[in-house]
Formats: C-alpha cells, sequence, structure tokens
C-alpha cells in the first residue's frame, strides 16, 4: 500500500485555519501550488539543460516549499534530495526525469 | 495582542497565504508582500509593521539583508524580525540571528509554534515601546527642569515672575506650568501674625459689637 500522495495531517491543518465567509484555503493553496509548480519545474529542466546548479538548486528549494504547504510529502523529499545535490553525481541530470516528474504528474 | 500588525515577505504564494491565515485566525492583522524590496518599503512606512516574518530566500532582497539594514537604523522601537526558512542547519541559523533577525522559524511552520514565537515578539515590542515612552517622558522632565534652573526674572517687590512671553506671573503658576509640582495654599507663621491674625481679630470685634436682635 502507497502512502497518500498528500498528507491529510497536512490538509486538516489548513482546514481548520479557514475562517467563515472566506474561501477555502485547501482549494486556495492546492490551486496555486498546480498552478505555480509547472513553472518550476520547468525552470528545473532549463537548469539541468544549461548545467546551471545554482539555478537547478533554487527550483528545487522553490518545489520543496510549496510541496510541503500541501503535504506532498514524497515530492517535498524528492525535491529536498535535489536542492540538496552537488554536481559530484555524474547521473545527476537523470534525477529529474526518472525520478521527480513521473511523480508530479501522478500527484 | 490583536492590535498588532504583522508583515509578511514570501516569494511563495502558497507559504504567504498559509502564514497568513495562521496570524490572521489568532487575532493578527496581516500584510503580506511578494518580496523583499516590497518588505524593505513597507517597513520605511511611519506607521510600519511592528512585528515581520521573512522569508530566507527572496528576489532582490533576501531576508538577512533586510535584517543587516534594519539594524543598521538607529530606532528606539526596532522592528522585531522572524525569519521563516527551510535552512535548519546550525550554521544558517546562526548566520540568521547575526544578521540582525530577532527569531527564526523553520518551514513549513507549525501553527502553535509560529504562534508563540509571535507572541513572543509582541510581549519583546510591548516591553520596547513601554521604555521608549518612560525615555521620552524622562526627557520631557528633563527639559523642564533645565527650564527652571535658568535666569529667572523676578520682581523684587511682589515676587512675579517674567516668562518668556515678556509678561508677569505669580510664582506658583509659573513653576505650575513648567514642572510637576502643585502647590497646596497655606500660610506660615509670620504671614499668620501679620495677615491672618488680624482680620481673625476684627471679625471676632464685629461679631461682639454685633447687638442681638
Amino acid at each position: 500500500m502507497t502512502a497518500p500522495a498528500l498528507d491529510p495531517a497536512v490538509l486538516d491543518t489548513l482546514r481548520s485555519l479557514n475562517r467563515p465567509g472566506e474561501p477555502d484555503l485547501v482549494e486556495q493553496v492546492l490551486t496555486m501550488f498546480l498552478e505555480d509548480s509547472p513553472a518550476r519545474i520547468e525552470a528545473m529542466s532549463t537548469a539541468i539543460g544549461a548545467r546551471d546548479a545554482v539555478q537547478l538548486q533554487r527550483a528545487a528549494h522553490n518545489l520543496k516549499g510549496s510541496a510541503a504547504n500541501v503535504g506532498a510529502t514524497e515530492l517535498q523529499r524528492l525535491s529536498a534530495d535535489l536542492a540538496g545535490s552537488r554536481m559530484i553525481d555524474p547521473c545527476w541530470p537523470n534525477v529529474i526525469p526518472n525520478r521527480l516528474l513521473p511523480r508530479c504528474a501522478k500527484s | 495582542m490583536a492590535d498588532l500588525r504583522v508583515l509578511i515577505a514570501d516569494d511563495d504564494r502558497g507559504s504567504r497565504t498559509i502564514v497568513s491565515a495562521m496570524l490572521q485566525k489568532a487575532g493578527f492583522e496581516v500584510e503580506a508582500v511578494a518580496d523583499g524590496q516590497q518588505a524593505w518599503d513597507a517597513l520605511q512606512h511611519p506607521d510600519r509593521p511592528a512585528l515581520a516574518i521573512m522569508d530566507w530566500m527572496m528576489p532582490g532582497l533576501d531576508g538577512p539583508e533586510i535584517c543587516r539594514r534594519l539594524r543598521a537604523m538607529d530606532s528606539s522601537t526596532p522592528t522585531y524580525v522572524i525569519l521563516l526558512t527551510s535552512r535548519d542547519a546550525s550554521a544558517d541559523v546562526v548566520a540568521g540571528l547575526r544578521s540582525g533577525a530577532d527569531d527564526y522559524i523553520t518551514k513549513p511552520p507549525d501553527q502553535d509554534e509560529l504562534i508563540a514565537r509571535v507572541n513572543v515578539g509582541a510581549r519583546v515590542i510591548r516591553l520596547q515601546q513601554a521604555l521608549a515612552d518612560r525615555v521620552r517622558r524622562l526627557e520631557e522632565a528633563l527639559s523642564n527642569v533645565k527650564r527652571l534652573q535658568g535666569l529667572l526674572p523676578i520682581c523684587s517687590y511682589c515676587k512675579r515672575i517674567r516668562d518668556d512671553q515678556n509678561y508677569w506671573r505669580q510664582v506658583e503658576s509659573y513653576i505650575g506650568e513648567h514642572s510637576d509640582v502643585q502647590f497646596s495654599h497655606s500660610y506660615c507663621p509670620d504671614c499668620y501674625e501679620r495677615y491672618v491674625k488680624p482680620q481673625i481679630d476684627e471679625l471676632d470685634n464685629e461679631m461682639r459689637n454685633r447687638k442681638p436682635t
């Protein structure tokens, strides 16, 4: 059995912050996540193409932050790996296509 | 402390929305901005927020840079800054605090911890404001004392004092206005003999001489 893509505890916390008369926070934050993530993944791909480790780490750091907001624990962990990675692994460009992107699509 | 206004600076709108919601739920007034330059501008306003929660990494000015700039300013009520960061290595924490941050919280923030730390900030801000008020009152009192220590032109006969507007005033009204002194009116033994006693004697005589009708 695989863990849910989004941590229910994180979503519960968001729900508990809802105030009467205000838009639903879970919906707001999820929408922002879905709207903002493609550009971040695109930035990561571009950085990999340019072999720009600084940009790659920055983009991965941003993705990690927004994944944490919605409780996307696995995505958060993968982007954290990437954000903390250094260009010492000759296979580092493969991290994105092989591991991260399919999971992003699934989420 | 519901009257405390909090600035939130974070380039990730999701984080900004969540932190705002946490603070609003706890009764704080929130002003949210999306980058370091906007944060810096908001903190230059005369009615600036007293407390700022700032992301470490932001385009333009980052959190630590804003802290350094704030600390370079001379203020009796400096902005209380909490850095919000996913960097939790102790070297980063030290670097953040050295840049002038008062506190830090790691991302994603826990609601209870965030509110508890903001309340600590609110307490420090109240103390600073109380101290600044006290210093201001002391300075005012000191300037009054200085005015009383200056040269006072006094009339040799009626003992009235000439004020700044070239107006001759009773001693008590002049001192009353230039210090916190209050006068309770009474008379000394000499003036009792000279002024009060004759009046009482006169009154006695008047009573004695009055024929019952």
